[in-house]
């Protein structure tokens, strides 16, 4: 029962902070981010209900984490999205997560599995995002012209990011409307930490990584520049708290989830700083799923072992406590 | 006869339906999730592997029993690429295209696993009559899963059905790569799947009740 | 660095994520890290002698003859073949029956005969290397392909999943989105 509440306590908190990151993108971007938040939540919740029908099981209050994985795929899209991919996006990666045994059974982040997929279908379309404070109406036709490439993709290119840090902090700068509202990003990430709602070894273990690598392989002229546009670019602060910290998909141990976290940020700081590649950090935790696998496989094994080892123990324990309370007579010459 | 007629129609719709080769052996899966993007690779890709297999298992059942079973897979492979030459020839003169469009996969068909695997595992073992009528059920099922996948495929990804565009305007480029084929190939597998379970529950309660009556 | 995009190299040249070639040896040797190993070592011997094979046959044929080259590496794939299942019998007569299996199914498998037929195509002539280190590269992503299999296996196979789409739709549709990330990084 204890374990079952705490999973429904997560999927709120989470959607409490989601719901934070949804204002700011309202307030940037107008109403369409808000329908488009509104249309992937709706979707992922429907292809739970049917989901769940299809298989006879009980839609109870944890299913409702399926909603919250459906802001977080809205706010890793840009605030002017086409409704129809935001919705097949969405879709395919409540398909995909259903397909496998849904919460129970995760294997992928449906978010990361609805981005990558539109990343690998729709990639223009996925990565032009309007300017902020370019507010943009429900119904309101959007102009690709009037759109541009993300204040990321012109860092990952020039090594420049040209904005203070107040700008940075308060996310007024291109980009998915969730990802770059850094100073909530990380009072979000300190709330779900402190509240174990996310998994503090793998989100010490990338931020770590990522600043190591940063430090060690610096894109900018200072170290303290490399590290700070790093960390604020490429969605890096947004996946560490909502993907790569996720409890269904990380290791639970925190020693595995920081090998976990600290791989996905050597691979993903090396696909941005090499190739230049926007946002890599989603495509690389799909990429090293089958680590965490490992890792979980490796914690069960452990698990296990140190079960059979008390039982082990116990009987014993028990045989001995036998001996001294018959005054030395075993079981057996009872019998 | 009834029981005979009915089990011609097992022999028969094995292959297709309840055996399928691609959705429930898991054999021969790599032309149709590289080249089963669009109907024209489809269409010379069910062609080759017809023509190929037909001729080849055909042949190769006349290999004696006798002999071990690595002497056998190595007269069937050697049967069926020698099967491939007159129609790699063909193809060369008639339809050039196809040779660069279908690339190793073109080759690799005469290599496939209906021939090396099943002759000697599943058709040796029959009859001529049934064997005839069991390899084309087996081939008319890849056939058929070839064709499907291509027709879907092709119409999410390029908006075309056999290179003739089609007035749709939402493209999923996705599907037409290798693993948009894989997770087709999969939901279809799934599919196929719960629909067997269906009919065959049915069936079998049909069996039930006919045994009831009797 | 210089590590990490070497492997997403060998990612992006991987026969079973980018070519579906070897899948279903995949899946039938995914069940245990004993099969995994020996599947996959078995794979890797077989592609890297085929492959050394049809570098003697690409040598020898050409012109005239380029049209029987498929029944020349049938043939050279074959006495490889042959001499697996020999030294496998005079080395341990014990383990025969064991290891027999695995070399039937690498034997003539798609991964091997994808190999023969990629590298005929690819590697400039008179580079003996060049066609074993393709073989090399076809045993070390197919290990990759394993692994990546095995540990999700009994997740596949779980209760949870939906009773259609356990075992191999679900591997498929596994593979899939592992194929998706590597398109999408390469």
């Amino acid at each position: 029962m204890k374990a079952v509440r705490r999973e429904r306590f997560v999927s709120l908190d989470i959607m409490i902070t989601l719901s934070a990151l949804e204002t700011m993108a309202f307030f940037y971007y107008g109403s369409h981010a808000l329908a488009v938040g509104l249309m992937c939540m709706t979707a992922s919740l429907a292809v739970e209900i049917v989901s769940l029908r299809l298989v006879n099981r009980k839609f109870t209050a944890d299913n409702l984490s399926c909603v919250a994985d459906g802001l977080v795929t809205a706010l890793m899209f840009s605030a002017v999205m086409d409704y129809r991919l935001a919705v097949v996006g969405t879709i395919f990666g409540a398909v995909i997560k259903n397909v496998f045994g849904g919460r129970e059974n995760m294997i992928f982040s449906a978010s990361a599995v609805s981005y990558v997929f539109l990343l690998t279908s729709w990639k223009n379309r996925l990565l032009q995002f309007p300017q902020p404070h370019t507010l943009t109406g429900v119904l309101d036709d959007i102009k690709i012209s009037d759109l541009t490439v993300s204040a990321s993709h012109e860092f990952n290119s020039t090594g420049k990011f040209d904005f203070s840090d107040f700008e940075i902090l308060l996310g007024n700068f291109s980009g998915p409307c969730g990802a770059v509202s850094i100073l909530l990003l990380i009072i979000s990430a300190v709330i779900l930490i402190l509240r174990r709602d996310i998994s503090a070894g793998a989100f010490t273990g990338f931020i770590g990584g990522t600043v190591l690598m940063a430090c060690v392989y610096p894109v900018c002229g200072s170290v303290s520049d490399s590290v700070k546009y790093t960390l604020c670019t490429n969605m890096v602060l947004f996946s560490a708290v909502y993907i790569i910290s996720d409890r269904r998909i990380s290791p639970e141990n925190n020693i595995s989830a920081l090998i976990y976290g600290f791989f996905i940020s050597v691979f993903s700081y090396t696909l941005t700083s090499v190739n230049a590649q926007e946002n890599a950090v989603v495509t690389v935790s799909l990429l090293l799923t089958p680590l965490a696998l490992f890792l979980k496989n490796v914690e069960g094994v452990i698990k296990n072992n140190k079960n059979n080892r008390n039982i082990e123990n116990k009987n014993n324990k028990n045989i001995e406590d036998d001996k001294n309370s018959e005054g030395g007579e075993t079981s057996l010459e009872r019998e | 006869m009834k029981e005979s007629s009915k089990k011609g129609k097992i022999h028969l719709s094995d292959g297709i339906f309840r055996d399928n080769t691609v959705l429930s052996s898991l054999m021969v899966i790599s032309p149709v999730i590289v080249c089963g993007d669009t109907l024209v690779n489809a269409t010379a890709v069910v062609c080759i592997f017809s023509l190929i297999t037909f001729v080849s298992v055909v042949i190769a059942s006349f290999i004696p029993k006798r002999l071990p079973y690595c002497l056998r897979a190595i007269l069937c492979a050697v049967i069926s690429s020698l099967v491939y030459v007159p129609v790699r020839i063909s193809a060369q003169e008639f339809y050039p295209e196809i040779i660069p469009r279908l690339g190793i996969y073109f080759p690799l068909l005469a290599l496939n696993s209906v021939i090396i695997l099943q002759t000697g595992a599943k058709f040796s073992k029959m009859k001529k009559s049934g064997m005839l009528v069991s390899l084309l059920s087996y081939i008319v099922g890849f056939d058929l899963v070839m064709i499907v996948t291509a027709f879907v495929r092709e119409l999410l990804a390029y908006g075309t059905i056999d290179s003739r565009v089609v007035n749709a305007d939402f493209l999923v480029s996705g599907m037409g790569t290798s693993f948009g084929g894989f997770i087709f190939l999969g939901l279809l597998c799934g599919l196929y799947r719960k629909i067997r379970k269906s009919v065959t529950h049915g069936e079998d309660s049909e069996g039930e009740e006919n045994v009831s009556c009797d | 660095m210089f590590l990490v995009t070497e492997f997403i190299a060998i990612l992006g040249a991987n026969l079973v994520f980018t070519k579906a070639l070897g899948t279903s040896t995949l899946f039938a040797s995914a069940d245990s890290w004993k099969n995994l190993v020996r599947t996959s070592f078995i794979i890797t011997l077989f592609a890297v002698c085929s492959s050394a094979g049809a570098y003697f046959t690409d040598l020898y044929t050409g012109g005239s003859l380029e049209n029987f080259r498929l029944v020349f590496y049938v043939l050279e794939t074959g006495l490889v073949y042959i001499l697996f299942l020999a030294l496998s019998f005079f080395v341990s007569r014990k383990n025969f029956d064991r290891t027999k299996k695995y070399i039937h199914l690498s034997a003539y498998n798609c991964a091997v005969m994808g190999t023969v037929l990629t590298v005929s195509g690819s590697v400039p002539e008179g580079s003996l290397w060049g066609y074993i280190l393709s073989g090399l590269e076809t045993g070390a992503g197919f290990i990759i392909a394993s692994l990546t299999m095995s540990v999700a296996y009994r997740r596949l196979n779980s209760v949870r999943v939906p009773q259609s789409f356990r075992e191999f739709p679900a591997m498929l549709i596994y593979i899939g989105i592992i194929s998706m990330a590597v398109y999408a990084v390469s």
